[in-house]
């Protein structure tokens, strides 16, 4: 994975698994790969794996158990959907307003973009 | 606290001019730090201390609650220099050295990373390339369980391809609780496999969390050095 270089690394880890439950490539309940193996996938050290993996386990997306591994918790994917796209639109909603776009236009817009698939 | 690392009060002075001056810092097991700074400005005489290749004139460093001075041999890794290693003798000849002398040598991983680098068992030392022998040198290092692994620019002379796979091939072959201290001056490279940075420079240590410098300063931590370097120079 490229990372960007001024951003904190396990942040950018921890959006990186968010996405992956998104996407549907972790399912609710699996197991996330261990430590060590996360850190030979992302190519960092065991401590910003752990630090991404407590981020998670903070948020109430994931669920670490001690000696066992860490799961993906049963509900969160609603949750997940609901606050990174939450987010993203209220960005771009903004950043069209900023452009002074009336809601109209927007709207317009977005729809177009969206029957263009 | 996990306190792996304790250097209180060291100095260690040449011709009674000091390279390092009453320095203290704490450093916790299982880290990743980067050992950065000018040519010249103490940096293997601070791995050299680490090391207990030498010793402080004052003060004292304990690795794992014990002072250096007193530790065994198994326990800190540190890597050689081409220069060091016995060059008249074949590779295979100084895995079987270097695994009779050091209990935690893994010959199967030794014979796995030859393989990996494309180094030829049966071919004499002296006969390799330097970026071949780099590679003899960290071969023999990371076959290797420590608990330390201290790296003096252990990547001056190395190919493209291996430069490009150098973290993953640091990550495979350490144990996840270890600590390395490496001194390089591919920051641009390795910045993200750091968790922590060590600059030195003139009177002056400067030790941080890489992740902190990003969260606080929105900044790499290419940039971050290359502004500190350039604070000292305006000193």
């Amino acid at each position: 994975m490229d990372f960007i270089t001024n951003l904190p690394i396990y942040v950018q880890i921890a959006t990186s698994i968010k996405e992956q439950i998104m996407n549907g490539s972790l399912h609710y309940g699996d197991k996330l790969p261990s430590i060590r193996e996360y850190s030979l996938i992302y190519e960092v050290s065991a401590l910003t794996v752990q630090r991404a993996v407590s981020q998670l386990d903070l948020e109430g997306i994931i669920q670490s158990r001690k000696g066992i591994g860490s799961f993906v918790l049963g509900d969160c994917k609603e949750n997940l959907e609901s606050r990174m796209i939450g987010q993203q639109v209220d960005e771009f909603v903004e950043k069209m307003k900023k452009m002074g776009l009336t809601d109209e236009f927007i709207m317009t817009k977005v729809k177009e973009s969206l029957s263009n698939g | 606290m996990d306190d792996f690392i304790r250097i209180e009060g060291i100095s260690k002075k040449y011709d009674n001019k000091y390279v390092i001056k009453d320095v203290s810092m704490s450093i916790p097991s299982g880290r990743i730090i980067g050992l950065l700074g000018d040519n010249g400005i103490g940096k293997t005489t601070l791995l050299r201390l680490l090391g207990n290749l030498q010793k402080p004139d004052e003060g004292e460093i304990r690795v794992d609650n014990t002072p250096v001075t007193q530790m065994k041999i198994k326990d800190i890794v540190y890597l050689l220099e081409p220069s060091n290693i016995y060059d008249w003798m074949k590779i295979k000849e100084a895995i079987a050295f270097y695994s009779d002398f050091q209990a935690d040598f893994d010959k199967e991983k030794a014979l796995r990373i030859c393989r990996e680098f494309g180094l030829d068992p049966n071919a004499k030392i002296t006969r390799l390339s330097k970026g071949n022998k780099e590679k003899v040198c960290l071969m023999l290092a990371f076959s290797r369980n420590a608990k330390l692994y201290l790296m003096d620019e252990p990547m001056g002379g190395i190919d493209p391809t291996l430069k490009k796979n150098i973290k993953k091939f640091i990550l495979e072959n350490i144990p996840t609780d270890a600590t390395i201290i490496m001194a390089t001056h591919l920051l641009k490279d390795l910045e993200v496999l750091f968790d922590q940075i060590i600059i030195m420079r003139a009177g002056k240590i400067i030790y941080v969390d890489t992740d902190e410098i990003r969260e606080t300063r929105n900044q790499s931590i290419d940039e971050y050095y290359s502004e500190v370097m350039e604070n000292a120079a305006d000193n």
